[in-house]
């Protein structure tokens, strides 16, 4: 006798989208830097920063967000041992940051002058590449320093701690 | 004598009442021997965690009953609403009353589904969605509203964009429930028997026994990659429609499986025959006289569609010569004979047959002397 299979069918419709998302993560200080006046220093090793984003149109920007100095931008003189900014003495050129735009089909890079408001350095891109992991994507710190900038006694140093702030449009 | 023929009676009520219980144990199941439904909440908007596999086990749940000891709940991508058959298993962007097309957002890694196992009852599997049906569950015994809440995984990449505008991924998953226990697909025949390499064939009836309507087939053979017949229409049980690509498939013969749900297979071996678009032609053949016996001479064959790979005989009943053949273009063979020192004297015939099975014969154009 032939028997035959029975066979009966039901669905399950699935639909989801994934959370926005965008991360930063910035590694990397420099600390006794020891710059060489009347000339632009720089460093392009000791920082860098990893983008992570789902969405398509990102912004890293970057600014000079303590409150607690007068000049936004600048280096100013700060005490290690009291952790404190101690006078208004500051570097007379402000720092300036640039990114690294080797992965234009990614990002794009803008040199900044830091200041207190947040200023776009790099631009994820409107199209399918600009979304992903984009890891350890160099920060070049550029520092003029004039000759008329004061050197700091007593182990004061100048200090400025810069801020990046990722954004997705 | 009395209790021979008391013995005798019983026996022959006893029998024929076996019978008809052992024909109504197995009369065949129907589809009404089966039932599946799949409940619970449902997943709708499912908030994906990017870099992460995201899991959902309590929004799905199979409902089964079966009255058959051997059961299956398969899962497929049944491509529903025109899905696009290169995001099978993914899921597609979806702007809430169709796929968006030309250019969906696809997640770049299919979905995974797995059942549970039930000790005693159902043996449950992982799979990744596709679109063949792939079992998920194998019933152990006949089971009455057997609920198995299903995991529901689906990575997601940092590279998965986070769709704009009220837009979703969407996939719908078929499950398909089978009451196993009948015997497997048998292929009898396949109409067209044959098509050209690189052409695309519309197989009008691919004929057997068995089919189910969720059956599929395939051209096979070893060392080749298999040959989907594609935009299947079964009329179940004994014929199946659909279209094979011949795009860069190996000539000869291919043997046709088909292959119902619950994983039972029948093949018909070399039943498809992929050809070249001609058949060798033979133009002339040379010489047309040989040296002496045990002798060994060039050889040489002039005509058209002759393809790398080709055989060459020349016969005298079932005498052969075989051409060793050292060079070869579309339209000439150079080779070599050896005459054996017994070969019959008198006319003999040539035979050109490409690697494609298809050849020429042309009678008496060579003369052992």
């Amino acid at each position: 006798m032939v028997m035959p299979v029975a066979a009966v069918g039901s669905i399950a419709n699935i639909t989801g989208n994934p959370e926005d998302y965008i991360s930063i993560n910035e590694q990397g200080d420099i600390s006794g830097w020891q710059f060489t006046q009347d000339f632009l220093n720089v460093n392009s090793t000791d920082c860098n920063l990893t983008v992570t984003s789902n969405h398509i149109g990102w912004t890293v920007g970057v600014s000079d967000a303590n409150l607690t100095t007068s000049y936004p931008g600048h280096m100013t003189e700060y005490d290690p041992n009291t952790l404190a900014y101690v006078s208004d003495k500051h570097l007379i050129n402000a720092m300036q940051i640039d990114g690294d735009n080797a992965h234009l089909t990614n990002y794009t890079a803008t040199l900044v002058t830091l200041g207190h408001d947040s200023q776009v350095i790099w631009k994820g891109a409107s199209d399918p590449q600009g979304i992903g992991h984009f890891q350890n994507i160099p920060i070049t710190i550029q520092q003029q320093v004039d000759n008329a900038d004061e050197h700091l006694m007593g182990g004061h140093v100048y200090r400025i701690v810069v801020t990046f702030t990722a954004s997705i449009l | 004598m009395d209790g021979f023929f008391y013995r005798f009676n019983v026996w022959k009520i006893v029998i024929p009442t076996l019978l008809i219980l052992v024909l109504l144990y197995v009369v065949p199941v129907s589809a009404s021997d089966i039932d599946i439904s799949v409940e619970g909440p449902g997943i709708s908007n499912w908030v994906f965690t990017p870099g992460i596999t995201n899991i959902n086990s309590t929004s799905i749940t199979l409902n089964v009953s079966s009255i058959s000891s051997t059961w299956t709940v398969s899962v497929k991508d049944g491509l529903d609403f025109s899905k696009p058959s290169s995001t099978v298993g993914k899921m597609v962007e979806w702007d809430g009353s169709a796929y968006v097309t030309p250019n969906p957002w696809v997640l770049g890694k299919a979905m995974g589904i797995a059942g549970p196992s039930v000790p005693l009852k159902t043996t449950g599997a992982s799979v990744t969605l596709d679109g063949s049906n792939q079992i998920i569950e194998s019933g152990l015994t006949p089971v009455t509203g057997l609920m198995m809440p299903l995991t529901i995984s689906q990575p997601v990449a940092y590279t998965d964009p986070h769709l704009k505008g009220g837009h979703q991924y969407q996939v719908i998953a078929t499950f398909i429930a089978f009451a196993e226990g009948g015997p497997p697909p048998i292929v009898t025949g396949i109409v067209p028997a044959e098509g050209i390499t690189g052409n695309v064939v519309t197989v009008s009836n691919l004929s057997g026994f068995n089919f189910l309507t969720h059956s599929t087939a395939v051209l096979n053979r070893t060392g080749s990659s298999n040959i989907n017949l594609t935009g299947i229409i079964v009329t179940p049980p004994t014929k199946m429609t659909g279209t094979l690509n011949l795009a860069g498939a190996g000539v000869g013969r291919w043997d046709v499986t088909v292959t119902n749900p619950d994983g039972r297979t029948g093949t018909k071996p070399q039943l498809f025959w992929i050809k070249y678009p001609s058949a060798p032609m033979i133009g002339s053949f040379g010489p047309p006289f040989s040296g002496g016996k045990g002798s060994t001479m060039d050889v040489g064959v002039t005509g058209q569609g002759f393809q790398s790979g080709v055989a060459v005989k020349l016969t005298q009943g079932a005498s052969v010569i075989p051409v060793t053949v050292t060079q070869v273009t579309s339209t000439t063979i150079d080779g070599t004979i050896t005459i054996p020192s017994n070969a019959p004297m008198g006319k003999w015939d040539l035979t050109v047959t490409n690697n494609d099975g298809q050849f020429e014969k042309i009678n008496g154009v060579f003369t052992v002397q």
